[in-house]
């Protein structure tokens, strides 16, 4: 009983010359403790993963991708649930009118941001410190939040002493209810919605309801949550195995489905699915993103090697190389040629 | 004789909110003569003692003002000074380590009692 009861004395004269310090220099700590661990966490994910997302904001990619995704003012300003409402009338000149239809189209535009596409993010597992003397201090855990001034979300630092007396980062899980408590995000909840369990998602992709999950993912989740990686993941499959391509263009999903696709090397039914439509230059959009993301694939060093890169010889040197429905595209690709040269001809 | 002279400081500690039944604090900045309710001068963050469905106690603390204040010497009151050392802003209180160990040890004393039985965690406030 009396060396602890010595040492917390101890403590308790060096806990009172501190404070008269001010000794604060703990949460620096943590900080530098974080930066590191940050690190090494990246160096490990670049041996064993590479990380999608450098290539998914590069300019080049994101222009790509929102020429894919097209903008269809139907769709983008189709029938939406809303309180009913009376039509408000305005007298407008012609240069007004034009004004006003470019700012509405503008607006809609911006809502074709595509949600980030990154890898799912990592726990840190390092504690801050570990304090033996400390443990069942309380029956629960204590979970602290930093609510200074203008800290943005994804850079709170949310921390939990748990009940044996460790320190550490709170997990994901946690920090993302703190910040619903203390910053609330409208149509996030606080409590996981069950959508997200297996058994329902499965449930609204048999009903084909993409975009509807797909929104509320963007909305309940980080675009980094494991939860966010496996919902939008589930989805995608689902729709190149249904060949629904459609459902997504033009909305903001689109740009994500065509990354996903062309990230794990399945961008053969899109293609397919591009060419009967005659989207012809997405077509090869979609090839050279393809070309972007696997730099060393034997399409991209073709594709590089081409004398003439027309839309058509870019399409060809694809199927050539890496396709894996080869005769499908390539009858597809011949039945496109032949109509663009009978109307050339009726012509 | 001369008047005692009492000086007013500023500190920070707990004020209670919440209702009947459901304690809720405040982290706030008052002087030590006002009341324990009184509008604060500044509001530092907040203490919920009751563990959410989670087990957690919710502990919300503007660091940034808090080490303003703290490097303007103000004073604290114990359960602020217990909060910031399980934060890792201070270091751990010496009564926290006190309640641990007793803590501990009744848990020590349940377990000798009755061996076979599930064991309840002890409890303690800071």
């Amino acid at each position: 009983m009396a060396a602890p009861l010595k040492s917390v004395l101890l403590i308790a004269k060096n806990a009172n010359l501190l404070k008269n310090n001010i000794a604060l220099s703990c949460f620096a700590r943590h900080m530098t403790c974080r930066s590191k661990e940050f690190q090494s966490a990246h160096t490990s994910e670049t041996l064993s993963e590479k990380d999608p997302f450098p290539i998914f904001s590069d300019k080049k990619v994101q222009d790509l991708l929102y020429r894919i995704t097209g903008f269809d003012l139907l769709k983008a300003a189709g029938p939406q649930k809303k309180p009913i409402q009376a039509p408000s009338y305005k007298l407008l000149t012609d240069e007004e009118l034009q004004k006003e239809l470019h700012d509405a189209r503008m607006k809609l535009k911006a809502r074709l941001q595509m949600p980030p596409y990154m890898n799912p993010r990592k726990r840190n597992i390092t504690p801050l410190s570990i304090d033996p003397d400390l443990a069942n201090f309380d029956s629960s855990n204590y979970v602290f939040v930093d609510i200074s001034f203008g800290v943005k979300d994804r850079k709170r630092n949310v921390l939990i002493r748990e009940t044996d007396g460790t320190l550490r980062i709170a997990p994901w899980d946690v920090k993302e209810r703190m910040n619903q408590i203390f910053n609330p995000r409208e149509g996030r909840h606080y409590i996981k919605p069950k959508i997200f369990e297996e058994q329902r998602l499965e449930k609204l992709i048999v009903e084909k309801r993409f975009v509807y999950i797909l929104d509320r993912a963007c909305c309940q989740f980080e675009p980094d949550d494991p939860d966010f990686v496996r919902t939008t993941h589930r989805v995608y499959n689902a729709i190149n195995n249904n060949q629904e391509y459609d459902i997504l263009r033009s909305t903001r999903h689109f740009g994500s489905l065509a990354f996903y696709l062309a990230w794990n090397h399945i961008i053969d039914n899109l293609l397919l699915d591009m060419i009967n439509r005659d989207l012809l230059s997405d077509a090869v959009d979609l090839i050279n993103l393809h070309c972007i993301i696997h730099q060393s694939s034997p399409c991209s060093q073709a594709i590089s090697q081409l004398e003439s890169p027309d839309k058509v010889a870019i399409i060809q040197t694809y199927i050539k190389t890496e396709a894996t429905i080869k005769p499908q595209l390539e009858l597809s690709l011949q039945a496109f040629q032949d109509a663009s040269k009978n109307k050339r001809k009726t012509n | 004789m001369p008047r005692l002279i009492s000086k007013t400081f500023d500190i920070i500690k707990l004020a209670l909110h919440g209702c009947t039944n459901r304690p809720f604090y405040h982290i706030v900045l008052l002087t030590n003569k006002s009341p324990r309710d009184a509008k604060p001068a500044e509001q530092l963050g907040t203490y919920d003692p009751m563990p959410n469905i989670y087990n957690e106690k919710v502990v919300s603390l503007d660091v940034e003002r808090i080490k303003f204040h703290l490097a303007n010497g103000v004073a604290m009151s114990k359960p602020v000074e217990k909060l910031l050392g399980l934060s890792g802003l201070l270091p751990v209180h010496p009564v926290s380590y006190l309640a641990a160990m007793r803590n501990r040890k009744k848990l020590q004393d349940k377990v000798e009692e009755q061996p076979e039985d599930t064991l309840e965690k002890g409890n303690s406030n800071p």
